[in-house]
This record gives C-alpha cells, sequence and structure tokens, in this order.
C-alpha cells in the first residue's frame, strides 16, 4: 500500500483553521500531521481535520489521532474531526472513540457548532 | 493467565455482539502486524517509541501511554515517551518503578492489570496509576532482560482490558523490545565507529601540537647555540694569541655545542616529516542537507545513550562554500559535550540559521540542549582552560578542555567563533558562528 498521505492547511475562518487530509493515515503518514497540527496547535489555533479523503487508517493513525485530541485538550484549543471517510468512521466506531472526539458530518457543522 | 477460550464469548450474545468482538479481534491482529512491519523501519529509540505508543493507542483505544527505559546503572527508569498524562504526573509515576521493584517487575513477561501490582508498588502506587486512569502496566523485555516498560490508560469505550487483550499486548511488547535491543546494538556500533574516528583525529591534532611545540622550540634553540657557536670561534682566535691555554676547555665547549646543535637539526627534521598543517578544502554546499545528513547521521548513537536529537530549525535553501569536514568536526564536539554533561533522557536541539551581526552576514549552527545549564565561574573559564594549561580547571569541568578548544581553534581558522551563553537550571546554548560573505575569499 503507498505510504502518500496530503496535507492542505486553508486559511483560519471563523476562528477554526482546516486542514484536510486526504490519502493514507499509518506510521510513516501520521507524523507529518501530528506536527502540522501541533504548530497550530502552538500558535492556539482552533483546528477542523477534515477526513473525507483518507482511504485507510492504520492503528498508528488513530493513535495519533487520540494524541492530537488529548494534546490540543491539555492546551485548551479546539480540535474536531470532520466528514469521516468510511474507512475512519468504521473503526472510531469499533473501538467507540465517538464520545472521546467531537466528530461532525461536515466541516460547515464543525465550523458553527457551539462548544462542548 | 488463562488462555483465549470459548469464556471470552458471550453466551448469549446477539449476532451483533459476536460480529462486533470479532472486528475487534481482528483490528487487534491487523495492529499486531502493522506493529510488526512498522518496527522494521525505524533505528531511532524515541522513533521507535512513538510508532509503538501510536499503535498500541490505536489498537485498544486510549489516549494515554506511557514509555520509560530502564537507566541500568541507576537501576531506575529514564522517560522517553508520554501522551494524555501530565509531566509532574509522570514523574511521580516512575518514582514507584526503581530498585527492587524492577528486579521483580522484569523476571516474568506478561503485562499487570494495575490492581495486580499492590503487592510490588503498594496500594498507594495502585492509588497514583488508577488516578491517572492507568490500567495496564506491560514490561518490554528482550533476550530475558527488562528494557523498559509502558503503561496503557483505560480505554474510552470503557471496556475492561481482557485475556485476549493482554496476549495481544504482551506481543506488542515483544516486538518492542527486540526493536530496541536492535536499536541500540546499533547505535552502539554507529557510536564506537565514530568514536574511533574521534580518537584518530584527536591523535592527529595531539601529532601537530607536539610538531608546533618541537618547532617553537627548536628556534628557541637554535639562535642563541648559533651565537654560542661563533663566539667559541672568536675566543679560539684570541686564545691563540694569547699561547693556546684555554684551548682544551674551548674544544670541549664546542664539542658539545655541536652536539647539541646536531640533536636539533634531528629535531627540525623530525618535525617537517610529521608536520600537518589544520587543512581546509572549501566547497559549494547545501547546508540544509548537511544539517539534515548530520542530525541523520548522530541520530542513532544519541538515541542509545538515552538522549534525544531534534533537528529543530533551518532555512528552505542556504547554498554557501564552506569546508563541511571542519563545520562537522566541530559540531561532533558540541553534540558531543551535550550528551556527555547533560542526565538520560535530556534532549538536544540542533538548528541552522543566518543573522545580520556588525554589518556582515553569518551563518549559525546552534546546539541547545536541556540540562541542568554551566555555572557562571565554570562558563567564564570554559574556553580558558585549555589556553592557560591550568591542569586543576581542566579537571574540575571533566576534561571540557580538548574537545571545545580544537573546535573553536578549527571556527577561528574560519573565520568565525563559538559562543555559549547558558544558566544553571536552564539547559545551555553553544553557537558556532561562522561568516558568511567572507569564507570565500578568506584561503
Amino acid at each position: 500500500m503507498p505510504h502518500n498521505m496530503e496535507t492542505v492547511v486553508h486559511p483560519e475562518e471563523r476562528g477554526w483553521v482546516l486542514v484536510a487530509v486526504t490519502g493514507t493515515m499509518d506510521s510513516t503518514t501520521a507524523p507529518r500531521l501530528l506536527s502540522t497540527c501541533r504548530e497550530l496547535k502552538d500558535d492556539q489555533n482552533s483546528v477542523i481535520l477534515d477526513l473525507s479523503g483518507v482511504d485507510f487508517i492504520a492503528s498508528s493513525g488513530v493513535g495519533s489521532l487520540l494524541a492530537m485530541a488529548e494534546e490540543f485538550r491539555g492546551a485548551g484549543v479546539g480540535i474536531r474531526f470532520a466528514a469521516l471517510s468510511t474507512a475512519v468512521s468504521s473503526v472510531i466506531q469499533l473501538l467507540n472513540l465517538n464520545r472521546f472526539l467531537e466528530i461532525f458530518p461536515t466541516t460547515e457543522e464543525a465550523r458553527t457548532a457551539e462548544a462542548a | 493467565m488463562s488462555q483465549p477460550s470459548e469464556a471470552n464469548f458471550p453466551k448469549e450474545a446477539s449476532k451483533t455482539a459476536i460480529l462486533k468482538l470479532v472486528a475487534q479481534r481482528e483490528h487487534s491482529l491487523l495492529s499486531l502486524m502493522e506493529l510488526s512491519s512498522e518496527l522494521t523501519v525505524s533505528l531511532d529509540l524515541y522513533g521507535i517509541a512513538d510508532l509503538a505508543l501510536f499503535n498500541l493507542m490505536g489498537q485498544v483505544g486510549t489516549s494515554k501511554s506511557i514509555f520509560w527505559m530502564i537507566d541500568r546503572a541507576e537501576n531506575e527508569t529514564v522517560l522517553i515517551r508520554a501522551h494524555g498524562v501530565a509531566d509532574e504526573e509522570v514523574r511521580g509515576i516512575s518514582g514507584y518503578f526503581k530498585g527492587k521493584v524492577l528486579e521483580e517487575f522484569g523476571s516474568f513477561g506478561d503485562p499487570y492489570h494495575v490492581p495486580d501490582l499492590a503487592e510490588l508498588i503498594g496500594e498507594l502506587g495502585v492509588s497514583k496509576l488508577q488516578k491517572n486512569s492507568i490500567s495496564v502496566v506491560a514490561p518490554v523485555v528482550a533476550r530475558g532482560n527488562l528494557l523498559g516498560i509502558v503503561t496503557l490508560g483505560e480505554r474510552i469505550s470503557g471496556e475492561p482490558y481482557d485475556d485476549v487483550d493482554i496476549l495481544s499486548i504482551r506481543g506488542s511488547m515483544g516486538m518492542l523490545g527486540v526493536a530496541v535491543e536492535n536499536a541500540r546494538l546499533y547505535g552502539q556500533l554507529v557510536e564506537q565507529h565514530r568514536q574511533l574516528i574521534q580518537a584518530n583525529k584527536d591523535m592527529e591534532l595531539l601529532d601537530q601540537l607536539k610538531t608546533e611545540f618541537l618547532r617553537n622550540v627548536n628556534h628557541e634553540l637554535r639562535t642563541p647555540l648559533t651565537i654560542i657557536i661563533a663566539y667559541i670561534d672568536v675566543l679560539f682566535g684570541e686564545d691563540e694569541s694569547r699561547g693556546g691555554e684555554m684551548k682544551p676547555f674551548l674544544e670541549t665547549i664546542r664539542g658539545e655545542s655541536q652536539k647539541l646543535n646536531e640533536l636539533l637539526e634531528e629535531l627540525l627534521e623530525f618535525s617537517s616529516l610529521s608536520e600537518d598543517q589544520m587543512e581546509f578544502s572549501f566547497e559549494d554546499t547545501d547546508l540544509v542537507a548537511f544539517i539534515k545528513d548530520y542530525h541523520r547521521e548522530r541520530l542513532p548513537g544519541v538515541s542509545e545513550s538515552i538522549h534525544e536529537l531534534i533537528l529543530r530549525d533551518h532555512p528552505t535553501d542556504l547554498e554557501v562554500m564552506c569546508d563541511p569536514r571542519q563545520i562537522k568536526n566541530v559540531l561532533n564536539a558540541l553534540v558531543d559535550n551535550a550528551v556527555k554533561f547533560t542526565p538520560l533522557g535530556s534532549k538536544i536541539f540542533l538548528s541552522l540559521s543566518t543573522e545580520e551581526q556588525e554589518d556582515r552576514k553569518v551563518i549559525v549552527f546552534e546546539v541547545e540542549d536541556d540540562g541542568p545549564g554551566i555555572k557562571k565561574d565554570v562558563l567564564e573559564k570554559l574556553f580558558e582552560s585549555f589556553q592557560q594549561g591550568d591542569g586543576s580547571t581542566i579537571r574540575e569541568v571533566g576534561g571540557l578542555g580538548v574537545g571545545l578548544n580544537y573546535g573553536r581553534k578549527l571556527a577561528n581558522e574560519m573565520g568565525g567563533d563559538i559562543e555559549v551563553s547558558s544558566q544553571v537550571g536552564q539547559g545551555a546554548t553553544f553557537r558556532l558562528i561562522l561568516p558568511l560573505t567572507d569564507m570565500e575569499n578568506r584561503f
């Protein structure tokens, strides 16, 4: 399986920076996403991760999402997960992670929803 | 610990529940397979830690994990990575895993449910772990030796870790143990090889210093000796005109002076043979690629000593005329000192930048650590000790003299310098500063 992942950071809108992720999330590609999100967190940017383009997520990818959520929470900065692809949502549901991650069906809903 | 059996499957469960359980087991199995292939890639301790912890967290569905290595010398733990647990809490937890606890803990390879650790770490220790939502503590073992400890938090789903989960975690720990052991052995090999090369260079430096010394001594002795021999010839003439009474004495003096002169000639020849000036070879160098390669080259050795080497900042591109070999020699001196004088688990940061200083542009390589820092009185003598030849000072700073002094000498020869700043408790920063515009015309 090719280890390709692209992330595109969109400019801030209504207080949220949108990071669109496409490709594979595994041990090779997930650290890059983590690094990008950490930089945004350190600059106190709230982040929406658009995961609609993720066609495969390995356990290490899931682990990095959980670590990310924990870090943002600890820093008091918001992070939301939107438009999960089937590959991502099936693992999230299998491990019952919906209660821990703030998940929204679309990026627009993630952007406009009230704080949890 | 029981083997997986029908008892692990709910008897009255619906088809949906059974399918979900099967899917979860399949997920665990896939996670193990992913981990086994992922661990073949990284040869750096911290990279391995990231791989393993993220895999485990995604495998069981937890946001909390910690990985410690064991410091055999002190018989205590050294933190490598922690997720979801505050630093002070991690320090508090690690206090329960040292000394005799580690000796007993490493006897078995099985992960523990936290309550089962009461006998080993006491109720207070169990309570501390549970307060931080830690559910499982697993030893990382290789070849019968306890290498480290991994803790995993409660599952976000709220489900407990059952026997199959513990088996799966044990399998992951086995793979992690082998990967860590391999990384350490590889790191040791790389570091020993590098130290051999460095020792060779140190010998060349000492040889060069000896040569300079011999040349200086030679010159200082030959000049007066030449004068003495010349005046002896004058005295011979004077003595002859007065009857030659002093002739035997003058012949003795001339004979001994000539012997001394011959000895000095031999010394001069010897020092010429072993002459080896500091050589520089300037070439077009992509410094961004250089610093990335340097970081990659030093990573296994530094990680093996349980220090984390992080390449922090660098420009997008920077191509200059310089001597990358000598720059590497200076960086080695700085990184070696950071490894030597900071405790295990410390971080060492590398960065590359350019600055404007007094109307000239300079390149700056920075080596910063988060160690205990350098006392003010030691800081002031850091580069003076070798120059003054003050043996007591060198011993006091623990042998910093030769490596740093050689590094500074190289920096000076390249038209630059090394600066150091530090405060006790706040680490130390060494900056190698080299002129950007002058270097091309310097040699």
